[in-house]
């Protein structure tokens, strides 16, 4: 203990409290890089870890084949799950913050839904987008979707007076409308288009191109420090609406913001990899049990968190059913609800 | 320094309104007021109007500046709130709560300042235990001094409480209205304390003021503006007002009157 905090015993304490979340937002990295590079180690080829670090670090230790695999199929992929883990576990650590609700998350704002239904129609009706080639109108429909529907909700909730409950059930009753449409368009579209769509929205890494992964990343650059430059006022708002109004936080003004960066954030991230629903639920909540809810650390402890759950889920979809590659969106459950039950369960005994 | 002019308020609910035009006489600095009235009267409303939390209008004058004009920034670093309810389910640690409070109204006060401002306030509170407790596994009582807390650190020049002894036990409830009063008296500040204890408000408080459908039925010291009369009109009850040994005002109510 330093002399200055010596008669303040109390932020000394609050100090050690502190330095204990970083090292755990700390070991949640290592984890999450661990998992990252696990994942781009595995795969149907056989690149063992050793020669992945090596190519990694000398591209011409490896031969042409194995270049190909490394830099144009794995890494494009495991980039792809780190960032759309982030950006799904930090949108969705955001929401649930300015909505006040623990069961909000991108897919809960009828996100997910809107960007299925708008790569549905481009498949069905086989759109594409002047002046980019034909892989770019599926998502670029998606990701048209899922903002206007954030923006819909928003635009309504605001007519309304905005109170955090009324955007949530805006936002399911959104996605229950976007639902609907999905079915009709499958109803009316061909045996094939349909199969494409059921495929699409299981969600899947493997279509993944660096251009995609840089728009993504680029996305969640600018957004985190975003995020993390209005920490305290996330924070303060965690201990109840009316107070954090009284200390003078523009509360309405503080969630259309965080709600715009959020629908920009999950709109990017569904976009490219289609539904993949429960990160952003599940990543927040992860964090928050391991760091609590001041928000310099649970935002990006969520990130991260959500980051390491779509690596293993990317590194379960290649080892489950050895040959085959199962879409990401079902294996991220399967591999995501037994470790959070395991986090709630172990924390339910703690207390 | 010369306190709160309330001249004229107005807040709805919706098309109801709750407030129409209340008027209070000034309440002096290093005054605690209680506001007392039955369920609905308004003090909820009026606690929060003040507060800048609920939208309303009007001509309220603290320390001769009009608080209704002022940015809801400035207002919160003269003026605190305790909300009447506080969420259960965050798992902030107090810390967290009164220093957010501290940053977001007080954004002067930094550093070794503000962690001074935050450890007296705990030690004041007899809280300090509970700094580093979630909210969540706190009692609703903690959790209500760890609200007052807030407050209280910001040493703001109005302070409005909404039942901020209503989960405490008798010993609680004592201790918090007495550091209220400590606090208002040290710094020359105006409380407001909505509150349904009228024996407490009488022990405590150096007037009062009773609500009754958004009007102001009666105000003054307490021991002479809480009659049997105003106690029935207000809270619909048959009531005495007696002197005990030690010479303070104490309420007993008799019974329901019939509604009228």
């Amino acid at each position: 203990m330093t002399e200055s905090t010596a008669e303040l015993p109390l932020a000394a304490a609050y100090a050690r409290f502190v330095n204990r979340r970083v090292l755990l937002v700390a070991a949640l990295a290592v984890a999450a890089a661990a998992a990252f590079l696990a994942d781009i180690a595995t795969g149907a080829s056989g690149l063992p870890l050793a020669d992945v670090v090596k190519g990694l670090l000398d591209p011409g230790h490896l031969d042409r084949a194995q270049r190909v695999v490394l830099w144009d199929i794995r890494l494009p992929t495991a980039c792809m799950a780190l960032a759309v883990g982030a950006g799904l576990g930090l949108a969705g650590a955001e929401m649930q913050t300015v909505l006040a609700n623990p069961l909000a998350s991108p897919f809960t704002l009828g996100v997910s839904h809107a960007a299925t239904l708008g790569a549905s129609l481009a498949i069905v009706f086989g759109l594409s987008v002047p002046g980019l080639g034909g892989a770019w109108a599926i998502p670029a429909a998606a990701f048209a979707f899922a903002l206007a529907a954030t923006l819909l909700i928003q635009a309504l909730a605001a007519h309304q007076g905005a109170g955090a409950q009324t955007v949530v059930l805006f936002g399911i009753a959104l996605g229950f409308a976007a639902n609907a449409l999905v079915w009709l368009v499958q109803y009316v579209a061909s045996a094939d288009a349909v199969q494409q769509i059921v495929f699409w929205s299981m969600g899947s890494l493997i279509r993944a191109t660096w251009t995609q992964v840089g728009i993504v990343a680029a996305v969640f650059t600018v957004c985190l420090p975003l995020a993390l430059s209005r920490a305290w006022s996330l924070t303060a708002l965690r201990a109840g609406e009316e107070h954090a109004r009284a200390i003078g936080i523009g509360v309405e003004r503080l969630r259309l913001l965080t709600l715009t960066r959020v629908s920009l954030m999950a709109a990017v991230a569904v976009a490219f990899v289609g539904t993949i629903g429960f990160v952003g639920l599940v990543a927040p909540h992860i964090a928050r049990i391991l760091v609590g809810e001041d928000h310099r650390f649970s935002l990006p402890a969520s990130a991260l968190a959500g980051g390491l759950m779509l690596c293993l889920a990317s590194l379960a979809s290649k080892t489950i059913a050895p040959g085959t590659i199962l879409p990401v969106g079902i294996v991220t459950a399967i591999v995501g609800i037994p470790m959070f039950l395991g986090l709630l369960l172990s924390q339910g005994r703690a207390k | 320094m010369t306190g709160l002019m309330i001249e004229t308020l107005t807040a709805a609910y919706g098309r109801k309104r709750i407030l129409d035009g209340l008027r209070l006489p000034t309440l002096s600095p290093g005054s605690v007021t209680a506001l007392l009235g039955a369920n609905g009267a308004g003090k909820s409303t009026l606690l929060k109007s003040l507060a800048g939390v609920h939208r309303a209008e009007g001509r309220v004058s603290l320390d001769d500046t009009d608080v209704m004009e002022m940015p809801q920034r400035a207002r919160a670093g003269v003026i605190g709130y305790l909300p009447q309810t506080l969420p259960s389910g965050s798992s902030l640690v107090a810390y967290e709560v009164v220093s957010a409070a501290l940053r977001a109204a007080l954004p002067e006060l930094v550093g070794r300042d503000r962690d001074a401002r935050l450890e007296a306030t705990f030690a004041r509170l007899g809280v300090g235990e509970l700094a580093l407790r979630r909210l969540d596994s706190l009692s609703g009582g903690q959790r209500q001094l760890v609200a007052l807390a807030q407050v209280l650190a910001r040493a703001p020049r109005l302070m409005l409480l909404d039942e901020p002894t209503s989960a405490l036990d008798l010993r609680w409830q004592i201790f918090v209205l007495e550091a209220v009063r400590e606090a208002a008296r040290r710094d020359g500040s105006v409380a407001i304390v909505a509150i349904h204890d009228i024996n407490l408000a009488l022990r405590f408080a150096d007037a009062v003021a009773v609500l009754k459908q958004g009007e102001v039925l009666a105000f003054g010291p307490a021991r002479t503006a809480l009659t049997p009369d105003i106690l029935g009109q207000a809270y619909g009850v048959a009531a005495r007002v007696e002197s005990c040994s030690h010479g303070y005002s104490i309420v007993i109510a008799d019974r329901a009157l019939a509604v009228s």
